[in-house]
């Protein structure tokens, strides 16, 4: 054979391998994968080791679900599978040589701490969801009250799978406030900043007349890596307020005169962070608000424009309230959950050197002034109710 | 070692070729035709008989004609290709019925010069010289006249045969516009032409190609807005063919386009005479060919593939929409096989998660690899697509049952293929019939693409697609960049979007030289007052 040749040969071959060889590697069929929907990371019995478990959903085609709805065989849709190791990837690892497909993580949906071992710390059980590929910096943190398998073990009404469920549910509280949706990613960046406290929110798993819910009530606060505490789940929507972002929330009012639900169309808050002159922090919050009435309880015999004004002092005082309840709860924690120290650091960089240290006292000792700008364009479709009708009618 | 082998074994064969050599091509003797027209009457005829040998439909006609029968002629004709009707009126009555006066010659070529000036009634009579060109005359329908004694012939048009009448075109349909379209018989689409340009400026240069054929082509273009470099181009590739036939205008395309081995034609052709005419007032070059259809247009832009006559007739923002429709269409129909393999096979990520489910259900049980399960139904969609052609058309309707039926839904209920496959097929199927003159193309492209995206995932489509536009960006159609109407430069008032008739009032900066200017102002119409007088003197007063 003559050299050009060879060299034609060659150069088919290069090509050939180079792109066989490169493509053809993370080739995965759809019919050779697991899909996970959720991970759920628990203490195991054993000291040192944790329970990693997967759910699996179970894709399920519509011919095959008749079929066994008409045997009444009630198949599960979802495969778990438990395993207990040192750390999450060696379970993971040993889940995907159990199981008889590869393991497909990057629809994984949520991963779920166990109170319990989020108080043990998450930190050094964290890096391979920062670090693997197939991981998704998007996934859904969630902080479970009890067990977290058994979240994922759940028989729920309402969805088939509950990671599914979990993210669908999250998907709606994310309309309302932005804050509200922890991810992975969200958690981590926290976690980067040393004196700002991670959040999560913490689900927990009811049954009523047997039948399986799970219900987002209250958020996990973190110091450093471990769990320390809660907020329950007025202290959480107060946390919102200070956020600000807050959107289709609904705020409930209570004075002498009667009871009042608005709905928050729209609310923000500025944060405004100043060094008090004996060295001290304080921060202004000045929220922007506006409401619409949803429902009214009371209220008889005030007229309209009285009303408005009485409303609008309830509106504020809630806020207020709700906002320095939750600020309240952090201090006790002793964690900084709104990034105060962050937002310090972003103004005074120069100054922040000297506090850093000691910010745990400083936090305690902020200096918090709210202010409340409450507008209520909205009155719905009646401008009077009922009630103050009749009374004003009478009078 | 293997590949060694054969390498060996083809040097081998070839060598062997070498050695034996095929034989010499076989001539044989034709009968060489005498070059001039003889003088004497039996001499030439046995000379035409000679050369047609014994072709049945070649006709001698002898006759005598004058005083007493004095001179005796003949016609030379093929039958079928004449009207006979028009032969005896225009030529053998007046012939009869001819006297000479006393100034007339008798005989040589001043008598068949005063034949043809004062005795026959035909407007179309050349008085030829040379044997051959009087029975390549006759070839093409003319009628032979020779005269005993005279060493010149006469050429008379009574040309008339079977044609198809002038009917809607099959391939390009439309619902508003001219239904006629173009037929076999070249002098029929060239006054189809004619009559939509009336201009004295539109030029009609007669070729002709083919040493066995003598197929009659003309080039039509307008003289001042063709640019003259292509005009000279087309002229010179086809005046350089050496074919013995042409057949259709796909013969001559392939002749004379610039990427022969490109999926894209580089040379664009329609059925109907006002797409012609807008090319041709555009400034390109149209070629007819006698015998089909088809007229070819060149230069041709990759952005022709997605024009269609009507968008010209509808209102511009129905025609923009549209036309970006069947880009979107273009873009389906070559991607989604390729697009549905590299995501299932290779980023599952990307697909929403209700959707991978459902996916993954149907893949479920499916037999084969999913690239091998697409490819199947792209395979099939080619032999329906193909039986549906070529399939008399009372049979077409079985293709249509067995192509729905059995392969939509029984090979799905099987489990033989899954549901989403199917339905990217048929989605690449019907988005195909959008860009019909692209349609080949697609096909080619669409299986590149669909073993691109096997085998690279992602990537590979990626790389697939920048091939496509640089391939694109490099083509040439008779010196205009085959890409025009795509770059920030001209032409783009009839692109991505149609522009209003108004705007467009220029003719395409990169076709058209000299006579650039379609309409003399860049303004909306007038707004519809009823007295434009008035109109004007109200804006002088403002």
């Amino acid at each position: 054979m003559n050299k050009p040749f060879r060299k034609v040969i060659a150069l088919l071959l290069i090509f050939a391998v180079s792109i066989t060889f490169s493509g053809c590697w993370d080739e995965h069929e759809l019919d050779t994968l697991f899909i996970v929907t959720g991970i759920a990371i628990d203490n195991s019995q054993t000291p040192d080791q944790i329970d990693v478990t997967v759910q699996i959903g179970k894709p399920k085609s519509k011919s095959s679900s008749s079929e066994s709805d008409s045997s009444g065989g009630q198949s599960s849709s979802v495969i778990i599978i438990k395993t207990t190791e040192a750390t999450a990837l060696e379970g993971l690892k040993t889940t995907d040589r159990d199981s008889s497909r590869t393991l497909l993580f990057q629809h994984n949906q949520v991963v779920l701490f166990s109170s319990e071992f989020a108080a043990k710390g998450v930190r050094n059980r964290f890096d391979l969801f920062l670090r693997d590929n197939d991981m998704r910096m998007e996934v859904l943190l969630i902080v479970t009250a009890g067990r977290a398998d058994q979240f994922l073990t759940a028989n729920l009404s309402q969805e088939d799978i509950s990671g599914i469920f979990i993210a669908r549910v999250m998907q709606d509280l994310k309309a309302v406030s932005p804050y509200l949706q922890i991810r992975l990613l969200d958690f981590a960046s926290r976690l980067q900043e040393k004196t700002s406290s991670p959040l999560a929110p913490i689900a927990v798993l009811n049954e009523v007349d047997g039948k399986q819910n799970i219900l987002i009530e209250g958020t996990a606060v973190f110091k450093n890596d471990r769990m320390i505490g809660k907020l329950d789940v007025e202290q959480s929507r107060g946390y919102l307020f200070t956020m600000g972002k807050v959107k289709h929330a609904s705020l409930t009012a209570q004075s002498q005169y009667g009871r009042a639900v608005f709905n928050i169309e729209k609310l923000d808050t500025k944060r405004n962070v100043t060094l008090r002159p004996d060295g001290g922090v304080k921060v202004t919050l000045s929220v922007v608000t506006s409401l619409g009435i949803g429902e009214l309880r009371g209220f008889s015999a005030m007229n309209p424009k009285d009303l408005m004004t009485e409303l609008k002092s309830m509106a504020q005082q809630q806020i207020t309230n709700q906002i320095s309840d939750t600020f309240a709860a952090a201090r006790s924690l002793d964690a900084d959950i709104y990034g105060f120290g962050t937002s310090v650091y972003q103004k005074y960089p120069k100054a922040w050197e000297s506090m850093e240290g000691d910010w745990d006292v400083l936090f305690k000792d902020i200096q918090l002034d709210i202010k409340v700008n409450v507008r209520i364009p909205q009155t719905g479709k009646v401008i009077k109710s009922l009630e103050m009708d009749v009374n004003s009618r009478a009078n | 070692m293997f590949l060694d082998f054969i390498f060996r074994k083809l040097q081998f064969i070839s060598k062997q070729r070498a050695a034996t050599e095929f034989s010499k091509e076989i001539s044989v003797e034709l009968p060489q035709s005498p070059e001039e027209i003889s003088t004497t009457l039996e001499e030439n005829l046995n000379a035409a008989k000679k050369q047609f040998g014994n072709s049945s439909d070649f006709k001698i006609h002898r006759f005598r004609f004058g005083p007493d029968d004095r001179f005796s002629g003949a016609l030379l004709y093929i039958d079928g290709l004449t009207d006979n009707a028009t032969l005896t009126d225009a030529v053998l009555r007046p012939l009869s019925n001819w006297v000479p006066d006393e100034k007339s010659p008798s005989a040589g070529k001043p008598l068949i010069e005063t034949l043809a000036r004062t005795a026959l009634y035909s407007g179309d009579v050349k008085t030829v010289m040379s044997f051959p060109e009087l029975l390549s005359g006759c070839l093409s329908g003319d009628t032979a006249v020779l005269v005993d004694g005279c060493p010149a012939g006469l050429s008379v048009c009574a040309k008339g045969w079977e044609k198809r009448s002038v009917t809607e075109p099959q391939s390009e349909t439309v619902v508003r516009g001219p239904r006629e379209g173009f037929i076999e018989n070249l002098r029929t689409n060239t006054a189809l032409i004619r009559r939509k340009i009336k201009s004295d400026r539109l030029r009609t240069e007669s070729l002709k190609v083919g040493e066995k054929t003598r197929t009659d082509i003309c080039l039509m273009y307008l003289e001042g807005v063709a640019s003259e470099k292509v005009i000279n181009t087309v002229k010179y590739r086809i005046s350089r063919l050496n074919v013995d036939s042409v057949l259709e205008t796909g013969y001559l395309e392939q002749y004379i386009e610039d990427a022969p081995f490109s999926p894209f034609s580089t040379i664009g052709y329609t059925e109907k005479p006002d797409v012609a005419a807008a090319h041709i007032l555009e400034g390109r070059v149209a070629v007819v060919v006698d015998g089909t259809p088809f007229v070819l247009t060149a230069p041709m832009l990759f952005i022709e593939n997605f024009q269609t006559a009507e968008d010209y007739y509808t209102r511009p923002l129905y025609a923009s929409i549209t036309r970006i429709l069947r880009f979107i269409a273009f873009i389906i129909t070559v991607f989604s096989p390729g697009l549905y393999v590299a995501l299932t096979a290779f980023h599952q990520q990307i697909i929403p998660t209700t959707l991978l489910f459902t996916i993954a259900a149907a893949r479920e049980g499916t037999p084969f690899p999913v690239f091998l399960e697409t490819f199947i139904m792209v395979f099939a969609f080619e032999i329906l697509y193909e039986g549906g052609i070529r399939m008399p058309r009372p049979v077409g309707q079985a293709i249509s049952i067995v192509g729905a039926l059995i392969m939509g839904n029984a090979a799905v209920s099987a489990g033989l293929v899954g549901a989403p496959v199917v339905i990217t097929i048929a989605i690449t199927a019907v988005s195909g019939f959008l860009v019909p003159t692209l349609n080949n193309s697609a096909s080619l492209l669409r299986i590149m693409m669909l073993t691109l995206g096997a085998l690279l995932g992602w990537y590979g489509l990626s790389m697939g697609f920048l091939w496509m536009l640089f391939h694109l960006g490099s083509l040439n159609s008779f010196g205009v960049p085959y890409f025009d109407g795509f770059a920030l430069t001209t032409n783009l008032q009839d692109s991505f979007v149609r522009m209003p008739l108004w705007f467009m009032a220029r003719r395409p900066m990169d076709i058209a030289h000299g006579d650039t200017t379609r309409r003399k102002f860049f303004i909306p119409p007038l707004r519809p007052y009823s007295d434009p007088d008035k109109d004007d003197a109200e804006d002088t007063d403002q």
